[in-house]
């Protein structure tokens, strides 16, 4: 039976088993693979997408969950990596490996849709589902320390 | 560059790197196409001026890259030491993921030998000594009034030239490094920002199945009992695969792969397999046993790979001697991305291959 939602601002419709896994819908069905498989088990963020605008594990969030809702994924942050939370990732070189930075940035982003201007412990706080094995974790607070910067200061010259 | 203290700086660029020597004509890049390429070259001797760098006549420069990215940064840094030697603007330069093939690949030494080639064909054009002209941000300059002949303009010409004695060819003085020792943005970067980096298990092939192998969790343990029936009858699984270990230095005895349409049902079937281990003498192992068997070898004498001076006379005979001993536990590496590998079956029996780019699995 098919499954529609919202992914990335277009409606979609998959016909798969209910039970699946929204990670393996992008990844397998989709082919949308800026999404990251880690452990499967929501332990590690590396399959952080949004929905309904909350960064939410889609490796444990099975497809029928998902129905009638929108779904972001790294993709659709934007079509040129113009996101000032990418942009600002850009500028502070913060991936080494890189295979968890879908993550990482799809929480940054949740972070900052509700926070603004988060403090250290608040970015701690709200990236601590978030591992890099790199250990880049230095300089994605300094990129989202940057990149609030950067929306702050959009939004005053908007006003 | 720490490297060069202990390291001739020519060496490291044959041995240490990936870089590169030639100018491209008609480089075939299609992905498909890499494993049966490679392995058509294989047969004979490299032809330099298939690989490397490739110079198109519109002044782009893309480097071809034998490594593969994993965070080191060596997609950025050979490319630098490349692009040093070549004497050209990084704003010219792309990076390109090289096919499988070492042999190739490998060659080693920096963009000296090309840079020296397109420094030939201009003197060569403007009937000059090489000895006068100049290589720098991608053209060969030469006279005063200065001329100027851009590395898309040689490129054709320069092709044709010989190719120089890698190991006499004259290597940049560091003193005039523009791009070595400078802060510079790494290339991947974006890719790893937006989500459009590639990984291994991101590799997609049309009509690829998804597997998941079943291992014994201790290393040298084998099956004793081995049902798929269960696995079978999961949606999307389209079969099970029982194997023995083959091949040297393998670590595990056997196991099985469920293959299946999508990752999930291809997890979902591993998990209804039956499978019973033999764990074997390694499932006592403990970090306290291998501790204890470590330090028994050590006592022992080894095999000698190195022998320079007189070790024992002189540590007999210096004043002050400092013991220490270290230990690491035995840990997984637990990198985030899980151990995967891309494999093109291929018809008529022959060897499959590996479309990705693990270099050392093709050197085996």
């Amino acid at each position: 039976m098919a499954i529609s939602f919202t992914l990335n601002g277009k409606p979609q419709s998959v016909d798969v088993s209910p039970d699946m896994p929204l990670l393996w819908v992008l990844r397998d069905t989709l082919n949308m693979t800026g999404t990251k498989f880690g452990c499967g088990m929501a332990l590690c963020g590396a399959c952080t997408v949004h929905i309904n605008g909350e960064a939410t594990r889609s490796c444990v969030t099975a497809i029928s969950s998902v129905a009638g809702k929108k779904v972001t994924t790294i993709e659709g942050l934007s079509a040129d990596g113009s996101h000032p939370v990418q942009q600002a990732w850009m500028e502070e070189d913060v991936p080494q490996c890189g295979y968890c930075q879908s993550g990482q940035i799809m929480s940054a982003v949740a972070l900052l849709s509700k926070k603004p201007n988060p403090t250290d412990a608040d970015i701690d706080d709200a990236m601590s589902g978030n591992i890099c094995r790199c250990g880049t974790y230095q300089r994605i607070r300094k990129a989202i320390h940057r990149a609030a910067s950067m929306q702050t200061g959009k939004a005053k010259s908007a006003a | 560059m720490a490297i060069a203290a202990v390291v001739n700086r020519r060496e490291f660029l044959k041995t240490g790197a990936a870089g590169g020597v030639a100018l491209v004509v008609g480089f075939r890049l299609s992905p498909a196409a890499f494993a049966d390429q490679a392995e058509d070259q294989e047969k004979k001797p490299p032809n330099p001026f298939d690989a490397w760098v490739r110079i198109t006549p519109d002044n782009r420069v893309t480097l071809i890259l034998s490594k593969s990215e994993m965070g080191q940064g060596i997609m950025t840094a050979l490319p630098m030491i490349l692009a040093e030697e070549l004497c050209v603007d990084w704003k010219q330069v792309k990076v390109q993921q090289a096919p499988t093939n070492p042999k190739i690949y490998d060659l080693g030494t920096g963009g000296t030998a090309a840079r020296e080639m397109l420094v030939a064909a201009a003197a060569k054009q403007w009937e000059v000594s090489p000895d006068t002209c100049k290589a720098q941000g991608g053209q060969v300059v030469h006279g005063n009034p200065k001329r100027y002949l851009s590395y898309g303009e040689l490129v054709e010409a320069a092709a044709k030239l010989p190719i120089p004695n890698l190991n006499t060819v004259p290597l940049k003085n560091s003193d005039d490094f523009t791009l070595v020792g400078h802060d510079t943005r790494r290339f991947e970067v974006r890719d790893k920002a937006t989500g459009s980096a590639k990984f291994g298990i991101d590799s997609r092939v049309p009509g690829m199945l998804f597997a998941v192998v079943a291992r014994c969790p201790v290393f040298g343990g084998k099956v004793t009992s081995f049902d798929a029936t269960k696995a079978k009858a999961v949606a999307g699984v389209r079969d099970v695969i029982q194997f023995e270990t083959s091949g040297r230095g393998a670590s595990t005895t056997g196991g099985g792969a469920v293959l299946a349409d999508n990752s999930w049902a291809a997890i979902q079937g591993r998990n209804a397999l039956e499978v019973k281990w033999e764990e074997g003498p390694a499932a006592k192992e403990s970090t306290a046993e291998l501790q204890k068997q470590f330090l028994a070898n050590a006592a022992k004498p080894g095999r000698v790979l190195r022998n320079e001076g007189d070790a024992d006379s002189a540590l007999g005979s210096s004043p002050k001697k400092v013991e220490a001993v270290y230990e690491l536990p035995f840990a997984p590496h637990a990198c985030m991305e899980p151990m995967n590998c891309t494999v093109l079956r291929r018809p008529n029996g022959r060897k499959p291959s590996l479309p990705k780019h693990p270099n050392c699995l093709r050197k085996k």
